[in-house]
């Protein structure tokens, strides 16, 4: 190297620390500008139902529409609420929705672990017809289910929504997938040191498998409060309806009151989320195993 | 020209631990430099530093000449072989060795001739066609190598190689790395924490532990001339012996034993003797009490396992919650290498023979080495 | 006595016995719920039923029907129509998105946030809120599109706009479900490999084209044939926006057999229909999943 050389290498060493933006990485980064334009067309909607949500129904007439909230008329959620059984509505799907996400943890807790670790006279065929009914849409089964369940009498009850819906194949699936990447030799000690099968599968593997339980649960959440051709065919008192059936036939009888309809919709997204918001990480990483895997 | 230079690099990742401190070093050119040390030491960030893919906190970096701080992997004409090959597994050997000169719109003759200069180097003809996942590690290995080689780089910068290859491939593949860097002379970084790798594969090795250099120098000189406690510890296997001894009066006092001392009195110093450098005392001589404990035939060698009477000392580079054999009362452990001539039983009583000049001397505080 | 105890005792904690214990619950509901319905209901598309009276039997007629009925063709159509343009869209503008997304900067978990919440927004709620937004007098999107000079649109209520309007609709609703698994599958990719290939030259074009691109193959033909699934099995975006309409112009395979079975009292030939869409999905996967595998390459 030549001796310039060696004096700017020198030089340069001897500048201090290069100066790292304060603050985090990329402050003012040009990906701003794509993100930005990407998160507001996601969000507009959103945030547009909620302003006229609290508009008077002369204001939603007006055009051009109004970005900014004009009024604070609060009293468009109570008005909902009188208007049509809500509290009844979001009650049921509540009660639908906790019980199937129940039933599935529990029915395909045991089973994904029969399936995964229990050497059993037909599990391979078994494993196999369960899978096989993932393949098959939704549509081809609605009519024989109605005819099922409208034969055990559960027509327009909630037992129609959850029995059907106590366990499904894809958590039975996703959790015989996930035991078994539990390394056995946990339940071979267990099994050694004289435990259960029963006891193993709730003493051990189940508090192994906290991420997958939560991931089950809040897909399973999610689907089943969203859940909309199978309450519109086996629910019609409206008393017993679900919140999305529900919120449908008030769509259908207020199509004009826009500001009492954006207001039922906001207090029907509201549990779900919550929920999202809390168990952000649950949804985000059930949504990603399925692609994954897949 | 084709030289490396870091000039006080400093690299810190956090307010308070620095990766790197205070790092400067030059590779001549065509010098084949290994970085050797524990994880954690730097080695590898100061790798990925000449590569472009950290900016350092602090310093400058040259590469032929150029300063580089600010120059991007892609322009600093440095080829890489990562420790997980990092090969592309959806393309062909083939493309995967042409790809940088593709991407560089080489133009396609030239991208053929280098791809079949590097291929017969490294015996890669009958698996051009094939991908990634049809190889064995070795041959994986080596085509992370072909893919360095094409690029006939300034610079080839290597991350623990072989670190990923069973025992008997990584002696072929060491003699194998030889053999290229002999025939092409390209300027070389190599890091790894095998010392065994270090001293067989350098034209120098640079010693690290926790972000700073211990030593730098040919591996016989650092094997013969450690100049602290890490380096006589970390270099040599098995390890070297690490004894409390003080220097008084013109000799070296060590349990029973006596050496000649020409230096100044010490009170508190480390005594070193590598375990290869330890024979059974013949006649005479100045020797040390030894019990055998444990014997390892190895074939052309016995490793022998014993205590002596004394305290052992620690290096600094010894590997996390080391057991020592047996540590009852006031006696230390230590290790020695015979013929298998000499294999001793269990629980022999025996002197171990000392070299005098084959003696090393630390001083306890700076735990730098004392001169002779 | 005690033999024969230990005998019992020994039979009762089997493996085959205990397993079938813990797998019949869910095995029994699926076998109730999902199997048998799935052989009645190709059973019932060889019969002719309201659901009430009892059935009987008309053997290939309702298949025989169905190349015949003008609403089927159409319903087919449309679901085509849907399905070309949903798939690319949402598929691509997951990526896309999903790139964009794969940052460390500033505020990128508000920017994730905003693109995942349509996700878990039902259906219905997303109609609903669509429907006021293209309003065509009063909603957002024509004062919008009117800023930058174009239309004023009838969305829904156009014959020819009404299924577009659907695809944007639910592309929105959708989009932040690929761009969760796209994220993953980025995040997967070995941070070495993009190393290896900036070192060895290539720039962000190169990288992106020749590194990023192949290595989410796997996860591009699962999104694909995912997407293709469920846009052919389109119903409550139409039941709700559109009802079929204007007149049929939004009429979708699902939606159709919907009207037959449960409004018409047309159930044998609603399941032919059912059986006949679930044919299409088979193959379209079995097509899709056959040019992916010979296109993609899984990584070691």
């Amino acid at each position: 190297m030549s001796e310039i050389q060696t004096i700017e290498l020198a030089e340069r060493a001897a500048e201090g620390p290069a100066a790292e933006p304060k603050g985090g990485r990329f402050l003012f980064s040009s990906w701003h500008l794509v993100l930005i334009p990407i998160a507001v067309v996601m969000v507009i909607p959103l945030v547009w139902m909620v302003i006229t949500s609290l508009q008077t129904l002369d204001q939603t007439r007006h055009y051009p529409p109004s970005l900014v909230p004009t009024s604070m008329q609060v009293r468009n959620y109570t008005d909902v609420l009188q208007q049509a059984p809500f509290a009844r509505w979001f009650v049921n799907t509540l009660v639908v929705t906790l019980a199937c996400v129940a039933g599935n943890l529990l029915f395909c807790s045991l089973a994904g672990y029969a399936f995964a670790r229990i050497r059993f006279f037909g599990r391979e065929l078994a494993f196999i017809l369960i899978l096989a009914t993932l393949m098959v849409p939704f549509q081809v089964v609605i009519i024989p289910t109605f005819l099922i369940v409208r034969s055990l009498h559960l027509i327009d009850t909630l037992g129609a929504l959850i029995l059907p819906n106590l366990a499904g194949a894809f958590g039975i699936f996703m959790l015989r997938q996930f035991f078994r990447t539990l390394p056995v030799e946990l339940e071979e000690a267990a099994r050694i040191d004289g435990a259960s099968r029963l006891g193993i599968l709730f003493k051990i593997v189940l508090p192994l498998s906290g991420p997958a339980l939560a991931t089950l649960a809040v897909i399973t959440f999610m689907w089943t409060w969203n859940d909309f051709l199978w309450p519109l065919i086996t629910i019609y008192n409206p008393n017993n309806m679900t919140l999305q059936l529900g919120l449908a036939t008030f769509q259908g009888a207020h199509q004009t009151n826009t500001n009492l309809l954006m207001a039922a919709n906001v207090m029907s997204m509201l549990p779900v989320l919550l929920l999202f918001f809390v168990a952000q990480r649950y949804f985000v990483r059930g949504i990603a195993t399925t692609g994954l895997k897949g | 020209m084709a030289e490396v230079r870091l000039e006080h690099v400093t690299k810190r990742f956090s307010e308070d631990v620095a990766a790197l401190d205070d790092l400067t070093l030059e590779v001549a050119d065509g010098e084949f430099l290994i970085l050797v040390g524990p994880s954690g030491c730097g080695k590898t960030t100061a790798l990925r530093l000449v590569a472009g893919l950290e900016k350092p906190t602090s310093g400058a970096i040259a590469i032929g000449g150029r300063i580089v701080n600010d120059v991007t992997p892609r322009d600093r004409d440095i080829a890489m072989v990562f420790q997980n090959y990092a090969l592309y597994p959806h393309m062909t050997v083939h493309r995967n060795l042409a790809f940088g000169l593709k991407e560089r719109r080489t133009p396609k003759p030239e991208i053929e001739r280098r791809v079949r200069e590097a291929s017969a180097i490294l015996g890669l003809d009958d698996l051009l066609g094939r991908r990634p996942a049809q190889l064995s590690g070795g041959q994986r290995q080596r085509v992370a190598m072909g893919r360095a080689l094409v690029r006939e780089p300034k610079a080839f910068l290597l991350d623990e190689p072989l670190s990923n290859l069973d025992a008997k491939l990584r002696v072929q593949m060491r003699a194998e790395l030889k053999r290229i860097h002999q025939r092409l002379g390209i300027t070389t970084i190599y890091v790894t924490h095998d010392q065994v790798e270090a001293m067989t594969l350098g034209d120098r090795i640079v010693v690290m532990s926790n972000g700073r250099v211990q030593q730098i120098g040919k591996p016989q000189e650092v094997y013969r001339r450690p100049q602290n406690l890490f380096v006589a510890g970390f270099i040599g296997s098995p390890p070297m012996n690490l004894l409390r001894g003080r220097c008084a009066d013109g000799s070296i006092r060590l349990g029973d034993l006596d050496l000649p001392w020409s230096g100044p009195d010490a009170a508190e110093v480390a005594v070193g003797f590598r375990p290869e450098d330890l024979r059974p005392a013949g006649d005479g001589g100045p020797s040390l009490e030894f019990v055998v404990d444990v014997v390892e035939p190895l074939g052309n060698e016995v490793v022998v396992h014993g205590t002596t009477a004394g305290t052992a000392v620690e290096s600094g580079a010894e590997e996390e919650a080391e057991i020592p054999l047996v540590a009852e009362g006031a006696r230390a452990a230590i290790t020695a290498v015979f013929a298998p001539a000499d294999e001793p039983a269990p629980g022999d009583h025996m002197r171990l023979g000392i070299v005098p000049d084959r003696v090393h001397l630390f001083d306890l505080h700076t735990r730098e080495a004392i001169g002779r | 006595m005690a033999v024969r105890g230990a005998n019992i005792r020994r039979a009762v904690t089997s493996d085959h016995v205990v397993g079938w214990a813990f797998a019949s619950p869910a095995v029994l509901l699926i076998v109730v719920f999902g199997l048998i319905p799935i052989v009645w209901s190709a059973l019932l598309s060889f019969q002719k039923t309201n659901l009430l009276s009892p059935a009987h039997w008309v053997g290939l007629a309702n298949y025989r029907a169905l190349p015949k009925d003008p609403l089927f063709e159409q319903s087919m159509v449309h679901s085509a129509i849907y399905t070309v343009l949903f798939v690319p869209f949402s598929v691509a503008g997951g990526l896309l998105t999903a790139v964009a997304l794969n940052r460390p900067l500033r505020g990128i978990r508000i920017y994730r946030t905003a693109v995942f919440v349509p996700v878990v927004v039902s259906t219905i709620a997303t109609v609903i809120i669509f429907l006021w937004v293209f309003d065509p007098n009063f909603g957002l999107a024509n004062w919008l599109l009117g800023k930058v000079g174009l239309g004023p649109f009838a969305f829904f209520t156009s014959s020819n706009g009404a299924l577009y309007s659907i695809v944007a609709m639910t592309v929105w609703g959708w989009i932040g479900f690929n761009v969760i698994v796209y994220l993953a599958a980025l995040q997967g990719i070995p941070r070495e490999l993009v190393e290896a290939a900036e070192i060895d030259g290539a720039g962000a074009l190169g990288i992106f084209r020749n590194v990023t691109l192949p290595l989410l193959g796997p996860v591009t033909l699962f999104l694909v044939v995912w997407s293709s699934i469920n846009a052919l099995q389109l119903f409550d975006e139409v039941y709700l926006a559109t009802n079929g309409g204007p007149g049929t112009a939004t009429y979708v395979p699902v939606f159709y057999l919907y009207k037959l079975a449960f409004q018409g009292g047309i159930a044998g030939y609603a399941a032919a229909i059912a059986y006949v869409l679930f044919a299409v999905i088979l193959v379209l996967t079995i097509v899709q999943l056959m040019v992916g595998k010979r296109m993609v390459h899984y990584a070691p």
